[in-house]
């Protein structure tokens, strides 16, 4: 009886009146949906990528720094009215030490993402790949201190390098062990394409400008916190090395340098020479760890206070320390040179068109942080002087007293003056 | 006639082991009473350094006194992740528990690791020397750090196998160890014990890290060494054995030292695993272990 009586209900009018209500619910919900995305569209930006380490087992110490110096500029460029009226916006991955992770954060990024440039990539374990890929994933990549030769040796299209690398690093430093008279030199490498990198190249430009200089190779494994085998041989060697040399990513560099002045290695006056500039990174881990055995060493970089910086240099300081605090290291400067030649590609090309950009910054000619930057592009395939800039001076530095900073301690080559 | 450094090499093995000893013994005490293997004990090891340079920092008094917040942090830590992700597993049916407490404890590991760094900072850190300077030994010259740590490293063993063999805690430990139905039809809670067990060899990790930390430094993933080290020792001593512990752990300090010494470095891990490789053909259980 009460199926009957509801069966009776559904009418003509009564399927037109409901079926027309429903008609008009949804048509209002569509144009309220369609108000909502348009009223609500995010403004249009130009997204740069950074893939740098951000967890262990990668560098995060330098990765965080990398991304503190590109939120940085998005936030110093952006209050300076952004690149063509849009907003500049930071897209990040963790770059792990796996390149596959990094490849695929790439391939995210430039498929769905759209970044327009890329930064950050840091271990050449990892940045090497990545280069590699870009060929496949297009987007213009930067380099500052990942020092693999091959990265600008493979001639990809869209990697450049704003830094340095192996072959240059070795041959200056060769300059200096010269100048200084140091003969017996024993280095501890990283088993890494760092450490035999600069084994290899060590060994290429000892032969050629300092042949009378002996050097003896320790490798160590990656990721060691106990040296005492390795420094044990160092102290076998006959005679006594008068410079002891340690290849080693932060913070094996510190762990090791310790470990040298514990097992008494410098008593004989023996001086240690960190291969890269990792006393600047961090300079209260630095001395927290050395203590004492700080004073005497020494380290290469490409930043003196002696030197003269550029307009665009100062600046940078300037805005680094207020941000931050403290002075940036040499890296962080060249990705600031990297990040403004990317907005200028985009700014005097009118496009964000990799092949566009890449032709444009191929023929770079900007001031930097810390000099003038044009890119060599030789055409050799050998040559791994291709999207490659080369203006930087070595210096080599010494600290002279405990717990001093980086900018103070003395400049021992080239000489002052 | 020895050969030019023996007794370098030599001193610099021995105490290379005993430091690696404790490490494992931790290790070993968890996989013995709780059959797991656990990923997380290099991070016990880390918040042991770090547990031992802020307490350094806070109260103003000598780090060698500050040993024992090192011990407390790791068990503190090793008894709410036995609670909190290892319980289960022990307790509630389920197809696969070790698998589960094994992931479970890796887990823990990329956490821990991932809230170091939030929040102690990215950067190495290394707490003040316990005693500063260093001491010659048969013309070897050795920081007293080592000196203390290899001191603290024996006095702690020896400990442990007094507590192992002795007490009631210990002599249960060793009970489920070796029947876990036994243990249970004597009375024994096997809940109780597996708690205390896995806080015990946390706080053991937590005090080798610490010991660690004025020689090493401390920094976020400093665990990731020290556990792949004492996963060698345990296996090569023998799985759940404390005797294999220490042999093992003397082994491979001297194969580190000599190798590395008179060959090259890069051999010594070779030289260690191919040891390793020989000990598990020609006898399976390790050294020291027993077949189950």
């Amino acid at each position: 009886m009460t199926q009957a009586k509801t069966e009776e209900k559904v009418t003509r009018r009564s399927y037109l009146k409901y079926g027309g209500g429903a008609v008009v619910a949804v048509a209002v919900v569509a144009a309220a949906g369609y108000a909502y995305m348009t009223l609500t569209k995010a403004p249009e930006t130009i997204k740069i990528g950074v893939i740098t380490p951000l967890s262990p087992p990668g560098d995060y110490v330098s990765g965080k720094l990398i991304l503190e110096t590109a939120q940085l500029f998005v936030e110093w460029k952006n209050g300076q009215g952004g690149v063509q009226g849009k907003n500049l916006e930071i897209i990040q991955a963790d770059q792990t030490l796996d390149p596959s992770v990094a490849i695929s954060n790439l391939q995210r990024m430039v498929t769905k993402d759209k970044i327009v440039g890329l930064v950050g990539p840091w271990e050449s374990s990892v940045a090497l790949p990545v280069a590699g890929a870009t060929q496949d994933n297009p987007v213009v990549t930067f380099y500052t201190y990942s020092w693999a030769d091959a990265i600008t040796q493979n001639h990809y299209k869209y990697a450049f390098r704003i830094g340095v690398y192996n072959s240059l690093i070795a041959g200056q430093s060769i300059d200096y062990f010269k100048d200084a008279g140091l003969k017996n030199i024993a280095v501890i490498v990283e088993e890494s394409p760092y450490g035999f990198g600069q084994r290899d190249s060590l060994t290429y430009w000892g032969e050629k400008k300092y042949p009378e200089a002996k050097f003896t190779f320790i490798p160590a494994a990656m990721g060691k916190a106990d040296y005492s085998a390795e420094l044990s041989r160092v102290k076998g060697i006959t005679p006594s090395p008068d410079l002891l040399v340690i290849h080693l990513n932060v913070p094996h560099a510190f762990v090791a340098g310790k470990q040298a002045v514990e097992m008494g290695l410098t008593k004989g006056g023996a001086k240690i020479y960190f291969g890269n500039d990792c006393p600047t990174w961090d300079p209260k881990s630095f001395w927290e760890m050395m203590g004492q055995g700080g004073v005497g060493t020494m380290f290469p970089t490409y930043y003196s206070p002696n030197m003269e910086m550029t307009a665009t240099g100062q600046e940078f300081m300037s805005v680094y320390k207020t941000k931050y605090g403290k002075e940036p290291f040499i890296a962080l400067m060249w990705y600031w040179d990297c990040l403004r030649i990317l907005c200028e590609a985009i700014e005097k090309t009118g496009s964000t068109n990799p092949d566009t950009l890449a032709k444009y910054i191929e023929g770079i000619d900007i001031e930097g942080t810390t000099g003038r930057i044009t890119l060599v592009n030789e055409t050799d395939p050998k040559s791994m002087l291709w999207h490659q800039w080369i203006g930087m001076t070595q210096y080599t530095f010494e600290f002279t007293e405990f717990q001093q900073e980086a900018s103070k301690a003395k400049q021992v080559y080239p000489p002052v003056g | 006639m020895l050969p030019p450094l023996f007794f370098d090499f030599l001193i610099t093995g021995i105490v290379l082991g005993l430091i690696y000893a404790l490490m494992t013994t931790g290790l070993t005490l968890i996989y013995g009473v709780m059959r797991l293997s656990n990923f997380a004990h290099g991070e016990y090891y880390m918040i042991g350094g770090y547990a031992l340079l802020f307490s350094t920092l806070a109260l103003g008094t000598p780090s060698i006194i500050n040993l024992p917040f090192a011990m407390i942090a790791g068990l503190l830590v090793g008894f709410a992740v036995e609670r909190l992700v290892i319980r289960d597993t022990y307790t509630k049916v389920m197809a696969r528990p070790f698998e589960y407490a094994m992931l479970g404890t890796m887990s823990v590991s990329v956490l821990l690791q991932n809230l170091a760094k939030e929040i102690c900072g990215p950067f190495v850190r290394a707490a003040p020397a316990f005693v500063p300077g260093s001491v010659e030994i048969l013309e070897v010259t050795l920081s007293l750090n080592r000196v203390v740590a290899m001191a603290v490293s024996l006095t702690t063993l020896l400990f442990l196998y007094w507590f192992i063999t002795t007490t009631k805690t210990g002599r249960a430990w060793r009970a489920v160890a070796q029947n876990r139905t036994g243990a249970v039809i004597s009375g024994i809670s096997v809940g109780r014990t597996n708690f205390l067990a896995y806080g015990a060899g946390a706080a053991l990790a937590g005090l080798s890290g610490a010991l660690l930390t004025p020689i090493y430094g401390v920094w976020p993933n400093i665990g990731w060494a020290p556990l792949n080290l004492s996963f060698v020792v345990m296996i090569l001593g023998g799985v759940g054995s404390y005797k294999g512990a220490l042999i093992g752990a003397l082994i491979v300090g001297l194969i580190h030292s000599f190798i590395a010494g008179y060959i090259s470095p890069p051999y010594a891990d070779v030289a260690m695993y191919a040891v390793l490789l020989g000990v598990l053909v020609f006898k399976p259980t390790g050294m020291f272990g027993q077949a189950a």
